[in-house]
Formats: structure tokens, sequence, C-alpha cells
């Protein structure tokens, strides 16, 4: 029973399940906000950007975390911090963790109202929409784990369908001579906009907070391989057929690219209109993005506090994110300049820089186990 | 037990609560309440000496119908003939706002087809009226954009021919105009919002040619005198069974009475040099740029073959191009080939021998000549208005973008002087149905 206090949830993930959560979270808003920016950075490399970095930094990420979560197969990021680091300096930085999960969750939720608030329901309050994402979001983390899991088995096989039957439609207008020249002004801009992109793909590194659900756990690292190349392929095939069809400067000028390639969709003038579509499964997507979050940021906090059941944590939590997404990014400009300026940043230290270190103190504590984690996979 | 019935309750007013947000949501936009509007036209008007937006609107006219016809669809309500509204503002968005002054219903602008710019806006600036569509959540890349000669009102009121709505008869005319014709160069919003940003290339846009028309039979003289602006009345006259008997009313109008409504064409090019309109290219000088900017897909090509005088006609069906800017020290030349193939439509007299291999050579040397004559035309009216339509200048950025570096700060002043030389290769496949021509006695 001490793992299971440990992990706080007692949900069994598969590794596919992980591969499609990690899934979702390009698919759900980094699909969205990325093209612009990106498209204003690279310009006709986007496809470029896209795909170098992100693989590079997805990978180390992916190792780094994949590594320590061999070393404390049992146990989420925020609960064995205190082991590596300390009581006080472990429990202080996953107190840091839980409210980076907090924030983060914040920024999720003003991404999704936003996009909702821009394009659809633009009379509705920006506060209903985030109370009712968030309260959807907060009863799959409610459920655990696991239920997230299985519903994003419904979710995510639908919605790549859907973007691969709208870039198929869009195929039609995309003009190839967007994507030239190549590499006009050197590798720089590109890798300006490649460290942008990769911040996104960081995402890999809740398996920090995921890796004790995994079932199968020797298959994490293959997972995480899975997710990197599939997830570059989308990408790269999302900016080559967006900045295709546009261009490059129409496609930095716009909010949301791919809501608007969706709109200029038309076949034969009959198949038209395909835009709302786009929205209600980015909307289910990123409740589904939330819900992990709010379970990620649940968990830490119950894990920090020593609380028995994170639910508990959940209101809260909730809470917090709807108030601080309406404050701080209640506003399209608000939100774009968390994204474009402060989110690299803030990525590249807590998904990275963090738990690259941590890991190097566990090395040289010799906390946690690697001979531990091999008897417990076979 | 007490725990079970506060949950209970607590289920319960979760339920009713939620009931009521199952009555409709914050955004409800009734369909009876909406002002579907079809079609925008944008004129600057001067007031008291300041420029103001004029916004003209052709809307959708719902009728509620009462009766089995209009069952099934639209919930009883059946489109009829649209109406063109118009407001003053300083803006758009307030011009589109100040509608609301006299009309009960909001404006609805997501079925927006076509804007329409007025020549007056064009010349002063389209930036306006491009960024209020870009930046509508609305009006989509799709909308098709062009410049009336005169006022976009006046386009807005013309009396669409074939279709109910105007906005209808102008999209399918610039439509199937690469397909058929190739003698204006069709922009959505997109190629316009992108050809304002992109460096190297200008905006071109259908132009809407207003006219009254000259056919004395003309559905649209039947009209009323004076000019009104709801084009409801005319269509309730325009129905089947008054058909014949307006038309003898209007056999006997004299000319004196015209009509004070127009129908409308499209027909040419507005030229724009950055976001004002410069000028304009006339039919056989569209089909040039619809050449060399590979959108011409079929038209026609009237020659002169061994005479002084256009006596054949040449139906051209597939026409691709290729565009290869030459960089040399003296300048830059464009290479511009063009291949198509086609048929024969026409052969006045008999000049063409279609059996004689070597008039057949000789026709398509005449049609190559007749076309390239078209792009130069097109080119030569371009650079005299300095605008490169053409994106020649982007082209010159994507295959050599080092040598771009260095003249697209002046690139304006250099495109007058670039050297284009077009290579036209037409093949007669088809002779229509007959071989040889009729020879008359």
């Amino acid at each position: 029973m001490r793992t299971g206090t440990a992990r706080l949830d007692n949900g069994r993930i598969s590794s596919v399940q992980l591969l499609f959560i990690f899934l979702i979270f390009e698919a759900s808003t980094a699909i969205l906000y990325t093209p612009a920016r990106v498209a204003a950075l690279a310009g006709p490399d986007s496809w470029l950007a896209v795909s170098l970095g992100d693989g590079v930094y997805g990978l180390v990420v992916l190792l780094v975390a994949v590594t320590l979560g061999k070393r404390f197969p049992d146990q989420v990021f925020t609960g064995y911090l205190p082991e590596i680091l300390g009581r006080i300096g472990g429990k202080l930085l996953a107190a840091a963790y839980a409210l980076a999960f907090i924030h983060m969750g914040s920024v999720f939720v003003g991404e999704a109202s936003v996009f909702i608030n821009t394009h659809l329901l633009f009379l509705t309050p920006p506060t209903v929409l985030d109370t009712v994402l968030a309260m959807m979001a907060i009863y799959g983390a409610y459920l655990g784990i696991e239920a997230i899991a299985r519903e994003n088995e419904i979710v995510l096989p639908v919605w790549l369908l859907l973007i691969v039957f709208l870039l198929l439609l869009a195929a039609k207008d995309v003009d190839i001579s967007h994507l030239k020249p190549v590499l006009e002004n050197g590798l720089l801009p590109v890798l300006r906009a490649a460290l942008f992109h990769s911040s996104w793909r960081g995402e890999v590194f809740f398996l920090l907070m995921l890796y004790p659900y995994l079932s199968q756990k020797q298959e994490a690292l293959k997972a995480g391989l899975f997710y990197l190349g599939l997830v570059i392929v989308l990408a790269v095939v999302v900016h080559t057929v967006i900045v295709g069809v546009f261009g490059d400067l129409v496609t930095a000028h716009l909010l949301f690219p791919l809501e608007t390639l969706a709109q200029y969709i038309s076949l034969g003038r009959f198949v038209e209109r395909l835009e709302i579509v786009v929205i209600v499964f980015l909307t289910a997507a990123t409740i589904v993005k939330l819900a992990v979050i709010y379970h990620s940021a649940g968990i830490a906090a119950a894990s920090t506090l020593g609380l028995k059941n994170y639910r508990s944590a959940l209101i809260p939590i909730v809470l917090i994110t709807v108030a601080l997404s309406r404050v701080l990014y209640g506003t399209n400009l608000k939100l774009l300049s968390q994204l474009f300026y402060v989110w690299p940043i803030e990525a590249l230290i807590v998904e990275l820089a963090i738990p690259a270190l941590i890991l190097l103190i566990a090395v040289i504590r010799k906390k946690g186990g690697g001979p531990l984690a091999d008897q417990e996979n076979s | 037990m007490r725990i079970k019935r506060t949950l209970r309750m607590i289920a319960l007013t979760l339920i009713s609560v939620l009931l009521l947000n199952c009555a409709g949501c914050w955004d409800r936009r009734e369909i009876d309440k909406l002002n579907v509007v079809m079609m925008l036209g944008v004129d600057r008007v001067v007031r008291d000496g300041k420029t103001r937006v004029l916004l003209s609107v052709l809307s959708l006219k719902l009728n509620s119908v009462v009766g089995s016809s209009g069952l099934g669809q639209g919930a009883g309500l059946v489109p009829s003939m649209g109406f063109v509204d118009t407001a003053e503002g300083e803006t758009i968005d307030d011009a589109c706002r100040n509608i609301a002054l006299r009309s009960p219903r909001s404006l609805y602008l997501g079925h927006v087809q076509a804007i329409v710019i007025g020549e007056e806006m064009a010349r002063d600036g389209i930036q306006q009226v491009i960024d209020f569509g870009d930046r509508s959540k609305d009006i989509r890349y799709r909308t098709e954009v062009v410049t009336c000669q005169g006022s976009a009102l006046e386009a807005l009121e013309a009396q669409p021919e074939f279709e109910m709505l105007s906005s209808t008869e102008l999209v399918e005319l610039i439509k199937q105009d690469p397909a058929h014709i190739s003698k204006t160069v069709p922009a959505d919003l997109l190629h316009v919002v992108s050809g304002l940003m992109t460096p190297g290339r200008e905006v071109a846009m259908p132009r809407l040619h207003l006219f009254s028309p000259p056919e004395r039979g003309s559905s649209v003289r039947k009209g009323p005198p004076s000019s009104s602006i709801t084009l409801d009345q005319q269509g309730q006259q325009g129905q089947p069974g008054a058909r014949g008997q307006n038309f003898n009313q209007t056999l006997g109008v004299s000319e004196s009475e015209h009509p004070e409504r127009k129908v409308f064409s499209v027909d040419g090019t507005a030229v724009f040099l950055g976001d004002r309109l410069v000028g304009w290219l006339n039919g056989e000088e569209s089909e040039g740029a619809m050449f060399i900017t590979r959108q011409a897909r079929g038209g026609e090509v009237p020659f002169a073959f061994r005479s002084s005088q256009k006596n054949a006609s040449y139906a051209f069906q597939r026409v691709s191009a290729g565009v290869k800017p030459v960089i040399t020290r003296d300048g830059i030349t464009l290479e511009v080939n063009i291949r198509g193939s086609g048929g024969l439509s026409e052969n006045r007299d008999a000049a063409i021998d279609t059996m004689k291999a070597s008039d057949i050579k000789a026709a398509e040397q005449y049609i190559d000549a007749e076309a390239e004559h078209y792009c130069q035309e097109a080119v030569a009216r371009c650079q005299s208005l300095q605008s490169d339509i053409f994106g020649f200048g982007d082209l010159i950025h994507k295959s050599n973008p080092a040598y771009w570096k260095q003249i697209k700060d002046q690139w304006r002043d250099r495109f007058p002087t670039v050297k284009v030389r077009v290579t036209a290769r037409f093949t007669i496949e088809q002779t229509g149905v007959t071989g040889q021509a009729v020879k008359s006695k």
C-alpha cells in the first residue's frame, strides 16, 4: 500500500495511452498557437524549424524524464524530490512544481477560452467559458488518470483523422513556391523558431508525473520516441500546409492560422465552413490536456502537502487557474506575450533544466536505484 | 442517510440550473433577427470637407412563408431578392454599426461573398477595407474582392440578370472567368492580403463595369423609371407571369425613358500599386496577365491569318506557363514560356486550309504571335503603372534571394526597366466538328 499512497492514484495506463496523451498535448493548443509565431520567425522554413530543433530538444527531455522515472518507478516527480534534495529543499521544489503546473493550467484555460472567444462565442463572458472547460476537466482529473487516458482514446483518433482530412482538403490550395526560398537568412532565424517551438515538444516532461501509472514501464522510452516521431511528422505537415496555402507573411499575421485554414477550405464550393469542426475538437482536446495538467497539479500539491487524497486539492487548483487565467491571460494580447516570450524560457527551466539538475544530483547522491526498477519490471 | 439526501438535493439543484442553460447560449443569434449580408460595398464620400466611409450592404431578405410552399427548409423562411442598405461612418465598422440605426436586425457577415470597392476608395487606398475583412472573424478569405468603376453603391444596386442576387451573379462571373474567357484576374481576399504584404508583388483584382443594358428587351428595363433602392419590387415584377406583358410595354418605351438601373459586367482588371488603384487593364491585357500568372484555363484568341483583319479564331483549353528570371549584367530579363492547346473555332472565308499541315503550322504561329502580343501589352501597361502584378519580384526573391536583397528596395523603380521575353507555343488540336471550312460558291 505504500506505493499506492506514493502514487496517490491507483490507475494504470498503457504505453499507447501515454503516447496518445502526449499527442493530444500537441494537437490541442500547440497546433493552434505556434504556426503564426514560427512563420514570423522562420518564414518559409517553418517546416524545417519544427522538425530539427524539436527532435533534439524533445529527445533530451525525454531521456532525462525516463532516466529519472526508472530510478523512482513508483513515485511521481514531486514525491521523490525530498528524497533527492533533502526534506526542506525537496518540499520547496515540489511546491514550486505544483505552482508551475497550476500556472500552466491557467495558460491552457486561457488558450482555450481566448480561441473560442475570438472565433465563436464572442459575446459569452470568457469567465463562463473558462469555468465550463475547467469543470469538465476537473471531472476527468477527479476520476483519475485512467479515465482521462480512456477518454483520450476516443478524442485523439477522431481529432487526428479530422486534421488529416482537413489538411487533405486544404492541400489543393498549397502553392509550393510559398516554401521558397530555403534558408534565405541562414540558419539563425530557423534556430530561433526551433527554440521557440521546442518548448511545446518539451511537454513530454509530463512523463515525470505519469511514469508511476505506466503499466509497462520498460516501454516508456519507446512510447516517447514514437511520440517524437509522430508529432514531428504532424507538426511538419501542419506547418507546411498552412504556410503553403497562406505564405509565411500572411500566416505570421494571423492569430489562429489553423482555424483560418479550415475557413478557407472550399471543395467544389460545397464542402465549406469546416471551421466549427476545428473548434469542437480543439475544445475536446484541450479538455483532455487540462484534465491531465489538473491531475498532475493535484498530485503534485497532494504529495507536497502530504495529503492522502489528491482529489481534495483539485477544487482550489481549478479556482486558482480560472482566476489566474482571467487576470493574466484574459485577452489574446496578454496570452500571446506569455506564449511567445515567457513560455519558451519558462519551459526550458521547468521541462529541462531542473529535471536534468535533479537527475544529476540523484546520480551523484546515488538516490533511487536502477536495480530496483529492473526488479520491478521483470 | 442525511448526507445522501443532501447530495441528492445538490444534484437536483445542479440539474435544474443546468437545464436553464439548455434554453440557449449567450451568443444566440436567431435567424429572423439577422440581416444576412451577401455583398459589401465600400465607398469614400466627402461630407462637410471630411472623408467618410459609405457602406452599402446587399442583404438577403427572408420572407416568412405561409402555407406549404416554403415548408421544410429554413423554418418557413425563403430568400427573396436582396435589398440594399447604406450607412455612413468614420470607419467601416462604424458604418456597419450605423446600419443598426435604421435596421432592427444586426448585420451578419458570415455569408459575405464579395466585397466591392468603389473607385474613389480604391484610388485613396484599400488597406482599410482589406484590414476590415481580414480582421473580421466572419468574413472569410474566400470572399471575392472587386473594384468597381464608379461607386460601389451603384454596383450593389445593379440588377442581376440571371441570378436572384447580384452577389451570386458576381461571384459566378468571377469564378467561371478563368475557365471560359480569362479576361479578368480573379482575386479572393487571401490573394489581396498576400499581394499587399508580399514584397515584389502587387494587387490585381477584377474590374466591375456598370452600364445600362443596350438590349431593348432586357428585363432590367422593366424597372420603375425612377431610381429605387429596394430591388424587391423589381423581383416581383420579374415574375414569369408578368414577363410577356412587361416585355411588350418595354418595347413601347422610348429611349428617353432610359431606366436608371444598371447591370454589371466583370471585364478587365484593376491594377494597384501598394494599396492604391493606379490603373486598369482591358480584356486583352488581362488575358495576357492571366497567361503569365498561370491563371488562364480557357479563352479565345482571335487572329489574322494572312490578312489585314482578324479572320480566324482560336479557343485555347489548357495553358501552362513557366517564368524564369535571368539576371545578367545588363539587367533583369524574365523569360515567359507559355504552352497551350486548343481548337480552331472560326475560320472566316475558309482562309485556313485545315488539310494542309503548313497552313495549320502557320496558323499556330499567328496564334502564338497574338498571345505574345497580349502578354507584352499587359507587361507594358503594368510597367507604365510601375505595378508588378505578375509577382516577378517575388519570383526573383524565390529563385535568387541574394540578388533580391540588393534590389528589393528599388524594385518598384526597377520593374519598369525589366525586359520580358514571351514565347508562346499553342497547338491546334481540334477543328470543331468540321475539317474544311464552309466555302461559299
